[in-house]
């Protein structure tokens, strides 16, 4: 699977729990019993990922259209680095 | 009946033989000491506190803390204590100099660790107008001196230390305990009331130089009156500055918070809840502050002037 077809969702079971104030967005992970502070790129991302599985391109065009981004090439490798560290956490994992 | 009710002779009796229990809050505890001067000074800490039979049978002890000498023959050369928590050794002796510090952080690490019908924060609780004001943050940054000074101009002691809260509520149940003074605190509190009530000084503890207030009566009394959390406070100590509150963010006091918890992590998914309920509803505020009465009356005139409590609910709070 090349990096352009790999797709990222939620994990059943991760128990998340968000809370948000201000543009400021609060997430409890069940699974792990963690609790993150998440800037509003990755709770978008992760909101989204929570309701189905996406690959990048996917990923981008639903945060252009949510947080009114441009996501450019340099966005898109600076969203891969952010989701491998999701899923290092355990909050995300590769659909295979 | 009180501690102070029962007089000397007969707290002696008690104190260094079976041991006396008495009420903190939701807990009964059996206290005892074999060393005549700790008696003296748990007089002077817990007077005010309601002493109970302990023979009942359907009277439950939550803890029974027994501070000892130690036996050997290095106690005559260096005289230690040790601590004995439901029969158990617990703690490593210490000198006998700090046989009242021991005690003290016996009794605390009971209230600390085996509550988890609560969600257990290391905040000091005080309330005022039937609002409670948690102070938050770490060791160090105040919270007790500044628990201190709020209860010696009219707010409650609910605790020093621990904020015991219903899972699911924002409600506050009390442990009124003397409170734990630490270095310069103690002169600062002895300077700033001269009703302050002060056990003796434990010098060379782990913690350097402590030593206790005794908790108002009408604290001890109330032991068992909830209260409501409308602010979490983050004092810092910040000497010659005047004191000053600002807000901070609500994400902000929930991780910090959450930090300095006891069980937030045990407690899953239901601690995260508990706490982000609370911050949903509380004011969240830093305090810088280098004199102890100009922090006081702010907070007074805070809580004076508060109108009831508004709701503020985070986005998912709703879902």
């Amino acid at each position: 699977m090349t990096r352009k077809q790999t797709s990222w969702r939620v994990p059943d079971g991760a128990g998340l729990r968000w809370r948000s104030w201000d543009g400021d967005h609060v997430l409890y992970h069940g699974a792990s019993g963690d609790t993150h502070h998440v800037s509003a790129v990755a709770a978008a991302a992760l909101r989204y990922l929570e309701t189905q599985p996406a690959g990048i391109e996917q990923l981008s065009r639903h945060l252009e259209r949510q947080l009114g981004l441009e996501a450019g090439p340099e966005f898109v490798g600076q969203f891969e680095q952010m989701l491998g560290r999701f899923d290092e956490l355990g909050l995300v994992e590769v659909v295979s | 009946m009180t501690v102070d009710d029962l007089g000397l002779r007969r707290l002696r009796q008690v104190f260094e033989g079976p041991g006396a229990v008495i009420r903190t809050g939701p807990f009964n505890a059996r206290l005892g000491a074999a060393i005549g001067e700790l008696t003296d000074a748990f007089r002077t800490l817990y007077g005010d506190y309601p002493v109970l039979d302990g023979s009942a049978d359907d009277e439950i002890i939550d803890f029974d803390i027994r501070v000892v000498p130690t036996s050997g023959v290095r106690r005559w050369l260096w005289p230690r204590v040790t601590c004995l928590v439901d029969g158990r050794h617990r703690f490593l002796p210490l000198p006998r100099a700090q046989a009242l510090a021991m005690f003290e952080w016996a009794f605390n690490w009971c209230v600390f660790s085996r509550p988890n019908a609560w969600l257990i924060l290391h905040s000091g609780v005080v309330e005022r107008n039937g609002c409670a004001l948690l102070l938050s943050g770490s060791p160090g940054a105040g919270k007790s001196t500044l628990a201190a000074g709020l209860c010696l101009r009219g707010w409650r002691l609910l605790s020093d230390e621990v904020a015991l809260i219903r899972p699911g509520t924002r409600s506050v149940t009390p442990v009124p305990r003397p409170v734990g003074l630490k270095e310069e605190s103690i002169g600062v509190i002895r300077a700033f009331d001269s009703r302050a009530v002060i056990g003796p000084t434990c010098t060379g503890t782990r913690k350097g130089t402590v030593a206790h207030m005794r908790p108002p009566a009408d604290s001890v009394a109330r032991g068992l009156e909830t209260a409501e959390v409308r602010w979490i406070l983050f004092p810092t100590w910040a000497r010659g500055e005047p004191a000053r509150l600002t807000p901070i963010p609500r994400a902000e006091a929930l991780l910090r918070t959450g930090r300095e918890a006891f069980n937030y992590s045990l407690l899953g998914e239901s601690g995260f809840e508990t706490l982000a309920g609370i911050v949903d509803r509380c004011e969240c505020l830093a305090l810088r502050y280098g004199d102890l009465e100009q922090a006081a009356r702010l907070l007074t005139e805070l809580a004076d002037g508060a109108a009831p409590a508004t709701v503020r609910r985070s986005v998912e709070a709703d879902r």
